[in-house]
């Protein structure tokens, strides 16, 4: 699958290219307005990340481009401007998603992996692999065919960690992907153990495989 | 005192002063004068009566004139005398002051005692009706100063309080620049300009120095992405010890406390920027239900009982992510404080929300370090950015709410009252 990345900082989007390398995603980055018109224009990709604030232009431009087309390619504005009216705009304008400036790559591709699916599998809303069935519309998890009795929390945690897949993902980003919007404020990664043990409890219970590693203790490992 | 009645009284003072001094000053002076006068006029009677009196009875004088009195004398020593002295006149029944000469000549051998006196009754008619010019023009001067008075409170005064007016409800936070209007008055106008220069000065360095916090911010958040980034991929790299792990966590920790710091900055520069005017009626106690529940599990995860009470249905019109802010902050922040096994208490009122969580230790907080900026109390150690109420007080300063804290029974409460 293959990746735009619009993004003038080049330190930047050299980190996003390695960590989605490792997804199997192919990645190309265009760093300035011209040459992601370019890249648009010439090649067909599956999701693109767009920055807003480009040297040379403003990205929602190309958003607009991309919609006056009819492209069909999910877009995920990723901005430093964290404006409440630069995400309205944005998701107006037929943006997918809006992710501002930090973020964690584990959450970045979480949304990528969801932004995709989106498009790709119209109307399928079941992710499967191994013995899991996850369904993303009713927010249900089956373990052989068994349905999981999981929180909501427990339920975005598992999520998270199947979209990030063989990656070690740190206490903190699963605890400010979990905290959503309030990030700020949570400053509790105890919580995440917490919840990571109920979840291993549960999968143990219905029969799964316990695929969470623990990584010396400071994050986790979803391995399959 | 207002400085028009000050201004007013000190000139009515001096004027009382001089016309005080000056009327006695003028009544002796006047009264010298006129004496002085009658006293010639005597001379050129005396002059006349010596001329005449070789050739003619002292009869013809005295008869005809009864302020004439001429006797021989033995007496021959020359001598003259003036004085004033009140004389009883029968006719009109009192005393009436005379100017009075008496001298001796010799006229013909023969020696005579002459007294001539002089009524001055009209001259102090006179100077008393001086006097009451005096007073009356005294009173006068009192109502044309009233009057000016009045005059300059329209002209002068009014303008000027006008500008003390825009002066003291003036806040740089609030306001543009003070546009006041010109005057022709100098000394008004200079004020009026030097305030306006002043002012706007004001101004655009306070709007400087709110775009510098968020322009700041803004900024930081690129390096802050690259950091965050480069800490993900260290994460993914094969092989780390534990010693490295630990160091990456301890990294992880202080550039997630980094980015909510900033975070926290750039939302209350953005409060100070006026930058959350859309109201629109938020349900106090559904926003409140729906943040409980998004720490259910925490909650639970820490036996920490919650118990909500909700005595009124109340709405507020307010900015939707500020008002959800606000309530989150303090609930987070009572969880955040609330010891394992204790109690949350939410308590919506009418007009007021109550967030009450148990104490750690059974006393207050400290008052005097609530409510400020990267103020902490002393015994917390806690990673929070220092900015929670902070940016709860601005909320509530914004929406112009109370923010209140009490300590009763164990618990520590925050209140706002909408």
């Amino acid at each position: 699958m293959k990746i735009l990345i619009v993004e003038d900082e080049e330190k930047l989007s050299q980190s996003i290219a390695e960590y989605l390398k490792h997804e199997n995603y192919v990645c190309d980055v265009a760093e300035n307005f011209n040459e992601a018109m370019y890249k648009i224009g010439g090649f067909d990709y599956d999701c693109i990340l767009l920055d807003i604030s480009l040297p040379d232009g403003n990205g929602l431009n190309i958003l607009k481009a991309l919609k006056a087309d009819n492209k069909t390619e999910g877009v995920i504005i990723i901005s430093a401007k964290d404006a409440i009216d630069d995400k309205i705009i944005g998701l107006q304008l037929g943006a997918d998603d809006y992710l501002a400036k930090p973020f964690h790559l584990s959450e970045l591709s979480a949304r990528i992996v969801s932004v995709i699916r989106r498009r790709r599998f119209d109307g399928n809303n079941t992710l499967k692999f191994n013995e899991f069935l996850i369904d993303t519309l009713a927010k249900t998890v089956y373990v052989n065919g068994k349905l999981l009795d999981l929180t909501k929390t427990q339920y975005d945690l598992l999520l998270y960690f199947v979209m990030n897949k063989n990656r070690v993902l740190s206490k903190i980003a699963i605890a400010e992907h979990l905290a959503g919007d309030n990030t700020e404020f949570f400053d509790n990664f105890d919580i995440v153990y917490a919840h990571v043990k109920n979840l291993k409890k549960k999968i143990a219970q219905a029969g799964g495989t316990d695929y969470i590693k623990s990584i010396y203790g400071m994050g986790y490992k979803f391995e399959v | 005192m207002k400085l028009t009645n000050h201004i007013a009284i000190h000139y009515i003072g001096v004027t009382i002063a001089v016309l005080l001094m000056a009327t006695p000053i003028t009544y002796f002076v006047l009264r010298a004068v006129m004496i002085n006068s009658i006293d010639e006029s005597i001379e050129f009677q005396r002059e006349w009566i010596e001329k005449k009196l070789g050739n003619a009875s002292p009869i013809t004088f005295t008869s005809f004139d009864e302020n004439i009195t001429i006797r021989p004398t033995e007496d021959t020593t020359l001598y003259e005398r003036h004085y004033t002295e009140d004389i009883y006149v029968a006719q009109d029944k009192e005393m009436v002051p005379y100017r009075i000469m008496e001298f001796n000549t010799t006229t013909n051998g023969t020696s005579y005692f002459i007294r001539i006196q002089r009524s001055l009754v009209e001259n102090e008619d006179l100077l008393q009706a001086i006097l009451v010019m005096q007073i009356f023009i005294l009173i006068l001067l009192f109502l044309a100063l009233l009057f000016i008075n009045r005059r300059l409170n329209k002209k002068i005064w009014i303008p000027f309080y006008k500008t003390l007016n825009a002066l003291s409800l003036f806040r740089i936070d609030r306001d543009g620049p003070l546009n006041l209007p010109k005057s022709s008055i100098t000394e008004l106008n200079n004020l009026n300009q030097s305030l306006n220069t002043l002012t706007s000065h004001n101004a655009r360095i306070f709007k400087a120095q709110k775009e510098f916090t968020e322009n700041a911010s803004h900024e930081l958040q690129m390096p802050l992405a690259i950091m965050q980034s480069k800490l993900d991929l260290l994460w993914q790299t094969d092989s780390l010890n534990q010693e490295q792990v630990n160091l990456l966590e301890e990294m992880s920790e202080t550039s997630s406390r980094m980015r909510k710091l900033n975070k926290s900055l750039l939302l209350l520069a953005k409060i100070d920027n006026n930058q959350f005017a859309e109201k629109r009626e938020i349900n106090v106690p559904e926003t409140t239900r729906h943040i409980l529940t998004q720490h259910e599990e925490t909650f639970s995860e820490r036996n920490i009982h919650v118990v909500t009470l909700q005595k009124a249905s109340s709405t507020v019109i307010a900015d939707e992510i500020l008002t959800v802010t606000l309530i989150t902050n303090l609930i987070t922040n009572a969880l955040r404080y609330t010891p394992k096994d204790g109690t949350l208490e939410v308590q919506i009122l009418l007009n007021a929300i109550r967030v009450g969580n148990t104490a750690v230790e059974n006393q207050p907080l400290d008052r005097s370090k609530l409510f400020k900026r990267f103020q902490k109390q002393s015994h917390c150690n806690s990673s929070g950015t220092g900015l929670g109420l902070e940016i709860c007080r601005r909320i509530c300063e914004l929406n112009n709410w109370q923010i209140r804290y009490e300590f009763l029974e164990g618990k520590h409460w925050f209140v706002v009252e909408f």
